[in-house]
Parts: structure tokens; C-alpha cells; sequence
């Protein structure tokens, strides 16, 4: 079924929507949980919540492209379930490596308003498109999809201490390019 | 908490990343040809004709879908003030279907062409220090186009950073520019014009907003492009062409939603 058809379900109120939802991006979505929250159950809890909130969402949003939408909001919900999570001991997950990283590149205040952040947004969008394409997939596959630099290197077939690299030179660009925009201070 | 929130904010990066990345994963063992030609980037044959002049013939090992790129010359240059470092690609003619080999020797022309001016020029005007650099990237390599970008370096007091993108259409096995996108008759430079005035005015409108040249009336009718997935037209514009140069090249997307009724 085409995302068009599914959206069309949804937008008649149609269960059938999330049934046909779940057929298509199942895998998908367990995927990017999964990489976030590095656990079955809680996984499967946050994409079941994704799709909920699709169908609380969809009307009126009426996305161009499912995969994405869905995406994002299963990674949301997911993040929220870390943060909850996260005052519980627990093993180390990918996530707390992704932060670690970030942890060098950018400093976000907490409590940046809205305008603030669609700037930073904004920088972070242009950043990425003037990227080179194999450079900014390795960044999306490592920052938005949360996957392990060991999967990353699997999937493009180069070394992990390649995938590490771009990794590294692109975040200190992006730092560079931050701070010269004036979109952020230097620590 | 403040990277929890960086790693938040990246969920709302355009979408077009994100289904970009999308095609990557669960191809493992799927060759990619960028990552090959990085890996295996060198330079084999070093061929010195004159002891300030060096040519090299060079092989890169890249690609799928039989079309491979490779250096086909390299140019090195030093004297005095002047030098240049030159990487001039061409698409191998070896393994691929006999009815390529027209429209591909056509394009190898042309990139070879177009380089060769650059080197023309810093030969001949050698006053002062002058630079330049030329490399190349294999932009797109799916089963419809074989996209090629030249980067161009010109250096004299300061840089300045030009882009020659060239397409090959291998369904309809053509060499294609922004024109042979579109409908016959259609005004796609006035759509495309207006797409890029509008993104300038929201651009410019924002916090710390970018800064444009007020002279731009519209597109040029071979403007460089690339494709983003197949849901976005890049426009890239060279240094200096609508914004200050610390921009360096900068690139304007549009949505190929936006453009439906006149593309073919």
C-alpha cells in the first residue's frame, strides 16, 4: 500500500490505517527505537505509541512523506522514554555514546527558546546540505538513527576508524560553523 | 541535559537527510561507490614529461551499475608563484554497453574541456600568486543518472570556489542540464527564479538571517544542479553569484513536489 493510501486511511478514520502503518514501517521504526532505548519490550511500547500519536495527528497534518513523519515521531517518543529511563541505573546504551560525542560539539542551552533553536535548526539544515553526500549519510545514520559506527562502517563497507573520522571533522565543522554564525557562543 | 537536547533537535532535520540515509541501511554488503573510491584513492602512474610540468595517469577503482569513474589525468604544477593541483575525471568506456559509448566520450570531452581552460588561464597569467585546485566527486550513481561534480579552486588574493555538475540519463542515455528536466516550452526558469527569491526572503527574514545580493533576477538557463533523493532539486549557485563570499558555494533546494506540472 503506498503511503498516499495509508494517509487516506487515516484521514477516514479507518483502524485499518495503523494495521497497514505497522505492515510497512514496523521494522523501520523498531529499528530507530531500538538504537535508542537498546531494549525489545520498551521498543515495541514506544513504536506502539508512535502509532498512536500518528493517528492523533494525521488529520490535520497530511505528511509528504510517512516514512519520515513516523520516524520522527517514534525518535521523539523514544528520546522521552530515555530520558525517563535514564533515572534508573542501567547499562550503557549507544545513546549515552551519541551524547558523549555531541558532548564536544555544540553546547545547547536548556532553556533556548524557540526562535533560538529554529536558528541553530536552520545552520544545522545548511550545514548537512553543503556536506558531501557520503559524509552526512554517515552523520544521519550516527546522529538521527542512532546506529553503532561498527553498523555504519558494516553498511557503507569501510573501516569503523573511517566512519570515526568523518564523524569527528564533521562535528567540529558543524562547531566551527555554529559559532561563526553566530548561532551559538564558544564555551 | 544540553546534549539530550542537540540530539533532540536533530529528529527535526529536513526530511530529505533522513530518507537519504534511509537507503543506506539493510544493503549490508551492498558496494557503495563513494566509499570505495575513498578507500581506494590513489594515484597509480606518474608520467613526468618536464621537470616543472607532471601528468599522471591515475585509476580509481569506484562504482557500480558498470559505470566506473577514474582520474584520467592529473595535473601538477609549481613555479615561482604559480601552482596547481588538478584532478580531471572520465567516465571508463571498458565493460560498458556499446551504446554509451557516444554519449559518455561526449561527456568526457567536455569535463576535460571545461578543466582545460582553468589551466589555460593560470598558464598564461602567471603574475602574482595564483592557485589552483581542481577535484572531482562522484555525486550520484543510481539506476537512472551518473552525476559528476568538478570542484574548482581558484586562489589569487583570496579563493574563489566554483562547481560544474554533469548528468548522464542512462534510461534515455543523454547527457541532460537543468533545461532537459523539463516539459518543452516550459517556463521553468521563471518556477525555479521565484523558488529561489522565495527561499532567499525566508532565509533572509530569520534571526541572524542569511545575507543575499540584491541583484538577483533569475536563474541561468544551464544553472548547476543536483538531485537530493528523488524528492528535492538542488540549485547550487558558485561563489559570490548571490551571496558574499564567505559562503562559499551555496545551494538552494527545491521540493521536485513543487515543480510537478512542468517537469516531463
Amino acid at each position: 500500500m503506498t503511503d498516499q493510501e495509508i494517509i487516506a486511511l487515516f484521514k477516514d478514520r479507518n483502524e485499518k490505517a495503523i494495521e497497514e502503518t505497522s505492515n510497512k514501517y514496523h521494522r523501520y521504526c523498531f529499528s530507530i527505537s531500538k538504537n535508542i532505548l537498546r531494549n525489545d519490550n520498551d521498543a515495541e511500547e514506544c513504536v506502539n505509541d508512535a502509532y498512536f500519536r500518528t493517528w492523533n495527528t494525521i488529520p490535520p497534518n497530511e505528511p509528504e512523506n510517512l516514512s519520515a513523519y513516523i520516524g520522527k515521531i517514534v525518535r521523539n517518543i523514544s528520546i522521552d522514554y530515555y530520558r525517563k529511563q535514564n533515572a534508573i541505573k542501567r547499562p550503557k546504551s549507544e545513546v549515552t555514546v551519541v551524547l558523549e560525542e555531541l558532548e564536544d560539539c555544540v553546547y545547547v542551552e536548556p532553556e533556548m527558546s524557540l526562535e533560538e533553536r529554529n536558528v541553530i535548526l536552520e545552520c544545522l539544515n545548511d550545514f548537512l546540505r553543503q556536506s558531501k553526500k557520503e559524509d552526512r549519510i554517515i552523520f544521519v545514520r550516527r546522529y538521527w538513527y542512532t546506529d553503532s559506527v561498527r553498523d555504519i562502517a558494516d553498511a557503507l563497507q569501510v573501516s569503523e576508524s573511517k566512519i570515526k573520522s568523518v564523524l569527528y571533522r564533521m562535528r567540529k565543522k558543524l562547531q566551527i560553523r555554529l559559532v561563526n554564525e553566530g548561532c551559538l557562543n564558544e564555551e | 541535559m544540553r546534549n539530550e537536547d542537540l540530539y533532540r533537535m536533530i529528529t527535526d532535520i529536513d526530511e530529505d537527510f533522513i530518507l537519504e540515509a534511509q537507503t543506506v541501511k539493510r544493503k549490508k554488503g551492498m558496494i557503495r561507490p563513494m566509499m570505495i573510491a575513498a578507500m581506494f584513492a590513489c594515484v597509480i602512474g606518474l608520467l613526468n614529461f618536464n621537470p616543472k610540468v607532471a601528468y599522471a595517469m591515475g585509476e580509481i577503482p569506484v562504482v557500480g551499475n558498470f559505470f566506473e569513474l577514474i582520474t584520467f589525468r592529473t595535473f601538477e604544477y609549481q613555479q615561482d608563484t604559480t601552482y596547481a593541483d588538478v584532478k580531471i575525471p572520465k567516465i571508463k568506456m571498458e565493460g560498458l554497453e556499446v551504446k554509451y559509448f557516444d554519449t559518455i566520450t561526449k561527456l568526457n570531452h567536455q569535463i576535460e574541456e571545461d578543466a582545460q581552460v582553468y589551466i589555460d588561464q593560470i598558464l598564461t597569467d602567471q603574475k602574482g600568486h595564483k592557485g589552483l585546485d581542481i577535484s572531482y566527486d562522484l555525486i550520484e550513481n543510481d539506476e537512472k543518472y551518473l552525476s559528476i561534480r568538478l570542484n574548482i579552486l581558484q586562489t589569487a588574493a583570496s579563493g574563489y570556489n566554483q562547481v560544474r555538475y554533469y548528468h548522464i540519463d542512462k534510461k534515455l542515455n543523454q547527457i541532460i542540464t537543468l533545461e532537459d528536466l523539463f516539459k518543452k516550452e516550459a517556463p521553468y526558469i521563471q518556477v525555479l527564479s521565484e523558488a529561489v527569491k522565495d527561499y532567499m526572503n525566508e532565509k533572509e527574514n530569520l534571526e541572524n538571517g542569511t545575507i543575499f545580493f540584491d541583484n538577483f533576477k533569475q536563474i541561468k538557463e544551464n544553472q548547476n544542479f543536483y538531485f537530493m533523493n528523488k524528492q528535492t532539486i538542488v540549485l547550487v549557485f558558485d561563489e559570490y553569484d548571490i551571496t558574499p563570499g564567505y559562503y562559499g558555494v551555496y545551494e538552494i533546494p527545491v521540493k521536485i513536489s513543487a515543480l510537478k506540472e512542468i517537469l516531463k
